[in-house]
């Protein structure tokens, strides 16, 4: 048992507590309270401290590209789609990256596929903390990753390969989506001799078509309208990642299919096209729309530290405090689909919190102080 | 666009000159585009427009120390800073390399970056000149404020990665060495009588002192090495990068004059910036070691927030405010050697100034309300017709 005491919490559920308790047992957080008649002796004395979920990034790649991109382990790029692959198994749990999360108060990532392939594979959510894999994932798969615009191009143009421009990556989408709906229509068969043979690759698919999981799509300025309409065409969950020039199409994101906008990372020279344009600030009108809205580090792409910095340029633009805290913890959890367990402070859930010295995401020099993930603190400054 | 230098009264702010002083409700006269006098109330004769600072933060315009805009792109194959036919090229100069509406097209003036030094590549041994721009503008020598800044070069591993493949020097760090003290060494015995040679004319002023030698450095071992190298040189050294600094080289530090650019610590790529001690930051304060920081590095890949999040991570790692605004603004223009024109508010300066409704170092909650470079407010204004 572990007494969180005094703190301000930031619960993302219920509001702001300005002064509260939590009583955290068996790894879950058992009881929150303005009393703290638990009798409990273990105490961390969080008075004048700020308390919030453990911090949620809803697209990293730490553990799958070393530290600095060196082992890159998240880019089968053999072929331009390989929906059979997942990252589970290019996760090195032992990278410097999840002590370094840690330390900066993330306390899950979802982890996924490189943008080298249009289809990369699929995409876990792991804990920054554990022993193993099998430990620390706690929701395999949560989406299928895919790519669109410079990325693949630029794999595969170079060697003259589907897809070298924008029409081709559309096209091998929408092939694959054909083909999946195809291998499910057969799957269904009930002669037994027209089902299809075991394809992996197809079999994920159909997850997505059968919407048990989203397409998690990078995209950036106008490739976000070819998502927004294959997936209407095929009626399928997808959310935007990295989403620069969001601002631009608030009309086809709001009324589209997408279960989440995942921004950045931010902080990069811009060049014409895809990178020309950068608006975190669509941030705040897209969360006003009801539109899902989170923050990633792309780790290693950037520093864990930068998802809190990123939140404050959601704040500097006008961005209420309470709602950007929700687009670093119960926003991207709903977004991967595991809010049942992490992205608030509310009984019953993981006992994933962080402690600050000062509100994160608005003083600059808000530190952590303690990152607690199932109950056990894993940092402490 | 209009470049015509503007007078204006920026009334009442709480100024921070960038030296360390804090004015609060001071007025600030602006003629010619530059500081004419600071005080409270001040009294006007002529129509002047004011612009009203009260309770605003007002802030000498920040400086990036080292960065690439202005040079790379728009496509991503178009390089104009790495000059790889050769890992020599003291005598390159950046200024051929500046794009003004490259420059524009990043809109750094939004942050609070109102002048930048200018950089070729880190991946040659000497690289080149770098040079010091206004970041508005739509000319490239009307925004130059100083070129020729220092000769940039590098003796990290990013050397070697370009020129190994092509099995010739530097294959490895010694490699890298060996060529910088060659070169140094024939620079020193180079003389005008001798035929024409670009490189070592260049080098010649860095050996002589009047050019300072800016190299990129991310390891300590590296700092070491490079000023074991440079004992038998007379050269006004400065590291950049230099995330390797610790206890054990203060003093060397110290004793040989050192200045320090450090690098970005945001970007995730370069393991190395995870190195740096914030303690011996402080440290090398203490004892007034000439610090900036920039967005510089191995990978420079940086936007217009950059150099404002450098700046946020060293005083949320116990960096005081004052100190951390000195180092984006009168440090580097000394290191830079341009503080006779920009740095500070202090009369006779440019008026590159920004008034900002909170302190972007210590809340998240502040905005550039108005950004003056020489005197006129640009925040708002667009270049149009640009191919960019």
């Amino acid at each position: 048992m572990l007494v969180i005491k005094g703190g301000k919490i930031f619960t993302s559920a219920n509001g702001v507590i300005e002064k509260g308790n939590i009583l955290i047992k068996d790894g879950k957080i058992e009881a929150i309270s303005q009393t703290d008649d638990w009798g409990c002796t273990n105490i961390i004395d969080a008075e004048g401290l700020i308390i919030t979920p453990g911090i949620v990034d809803a697209h990293s790649h730490i553990g799958g590209f070393g530290s600095d991109m060196s082992d890159p382990d998240l880019n089968e790029m053999t072929n331009n789609a390989t929906p059979e692959v997942e990252s589970i198994y290019a996760i090195d749990t032992d990278s410097i990256m999840f002590k370094r999360a840690i330390e900066s108060g993330i306390t899950t990532s979802a982890i996924a596929p490189g943008s080298g392939n249009v289809i990369g594979g699929l995409v876990s959510a792991v804990k920054s903390y554990g022993n193993n894999i099998e430990d620390m994932c706690i929701k395999n798969p949560i989406a299928l990753k895919m790519a669109l615009g410079g990325n693949p191009k630029g794999v595969y143009g170079k060697r003259n390969q589907l897809p070298m421009t924008r029409m081709g990556i559309a096209q091998v989408i929408r092939d694959y989506l054909n083909k999946g709906k195809e291998y499910m229509e057969k799957s269904l068969s009930d002669d037994p001799s027209k089902r299809p043979k075991l394809d992996y690759g197809m079999e994920n698919i159909c997850k997505v078509l059968r919407k048990e999981i989203p397409l998690k799509v990078h995209c950036e300025q106008f490739d976000m309208l070819t998502t927004i309409r294959i997936a209407k065409e095929f009626d399928i969950d997808f959310t935007l990642d990295h989403a620069w020039g969001a601002s631009d199409f608030y009309d086809d994101i709001s009324n589209s299919n997408c279960k989440g906008v995942i921004y950045g990372p931010i902080g990069v020279l811009l060049l014409p096209g895809e990178c020309g344009k950068i608006d975190i600030h669509s941030l705040i009108e897209l969360d006003m729309r009801g539109v899902p809205c989170a923050i990633m580090t792309d780790g290693p792409i950037s520093n864990p530290d930068i998802i809190i910095v990123q939140a404050g340029e959601v704040v500097r633009f006008g961005g209420d405090i309470e709602r950007v805290i929700n687009m670093l913890t119960i926003n991207p959890a709903r977004i991967m689909g595991v809010d049942d367990r992490v992205g608030s402070i509310e009984v019953g859930k993981d006992a994933d919190i962080v402690i600050f010295r000062g509100i994160p995401a608005l003083d600059t020099n808000a530190k952590v102080m303690y990152t607690i993930i199932n109950g056990v603190v894993v940092y402490q400054n | 666009m209009n470049e015509e230098h503007e007078d204006i009264l920026i009334k009442n702010g709480n100024i921070h000159d960038g030296n360390g002083n804090i004015f609060y409700s001071t007025d600030i006269l602006v003629k010619d585009g530059k500081i004419k006098q600071i005080a409270k109330e001040i009294e006007l004769n002529e129509d002047i427009p004011v612009y009203d600072a009260t309770d605003k933060v007002v802030l000498p315009g920040f400086i990036e120390s080292l960065n690439i805009w202005g040079c790379t792109g728009p496509g991503w194959g178009d390089n104009d800073l790495e000059e790889h036919s050769d890992p020599i090229t003291p005598q390159m100069n950046v200024v051929y390399s500046f794009d003004q509406d490259n420059m524009m097209f990043q809109r750094v003036f939004e942050y609070g970056i109102t002048s930048a030094g200018i950089t070729p590549g880190t991946s040659n041994v000497l690289g080149g000149y770098a040079a010091v721009f206004k970041t508005f503008g739509d000319h490239p020598y009307k925004m130059l404020i100083k070129e020729k800044v220092g000769v940039v070069g590098s003796v990290s591993r990013t050397t070697t990665t370009v020129y190994k493949d092509r099995n010739m020097a530097p294959m490895t760090k010694m490699g890298t060495f060996s060529l910088l003290r060659e070169y140094l060494k024939k620079a020193e015995a180079y003389s005008t009588e001798m035929p024409y040679d670009s490189k070592l004319i260049s080098l010649k002023d860095v050996v002589e002192k009047k050019t300072p030698l800016f190299i990129n450095c991310n390891t300590n071992s590296e700092i070491v090495a490079l000023n074991h190298l440079l004992k038998d040189f007379d050269v006004d050294l400065v590291l950049t990068g230099a995330y390797g600094v610790n206890e054990n080289i203060l003093n060397m530090i110290i004793d040989n004059k050192l200045k320090i650019i450090f690098g970005d610590v945001t970007n995730g790529m370069s393991a190395a910036s995870q190195n740096l001690n914030f303690d011996v930051v402080r440290e090398l304060i203490n004892k007034n070691v000439p610090i900036s920081i920039s967005s510089t590095g191995d990978r420079m890949s940086s936007g217009k927030e950059s150099l404002l999040w450098n700046a946020i991570l060293f005083y949320k790692n116990g960096i005081n405010s004052s100190d951390v605004l000195k180092m984006i603004t009168s440090n580097a223009a000394k290191i830079l050697s341009v503080d006779d024109r920009i740095g500070s508010i202090e009369p006779g300066k440019d008026a590159d100034i920004v008034v900002w409704t909170n302190n972007p170092i210590e809340s998240y909650d502040s905005k550039a309300e108005a950004v003056f470079i020489n005197g006129k407010n640009v925040l708002g204004v667009w270049r149009t017709g640009s191919c960019w």
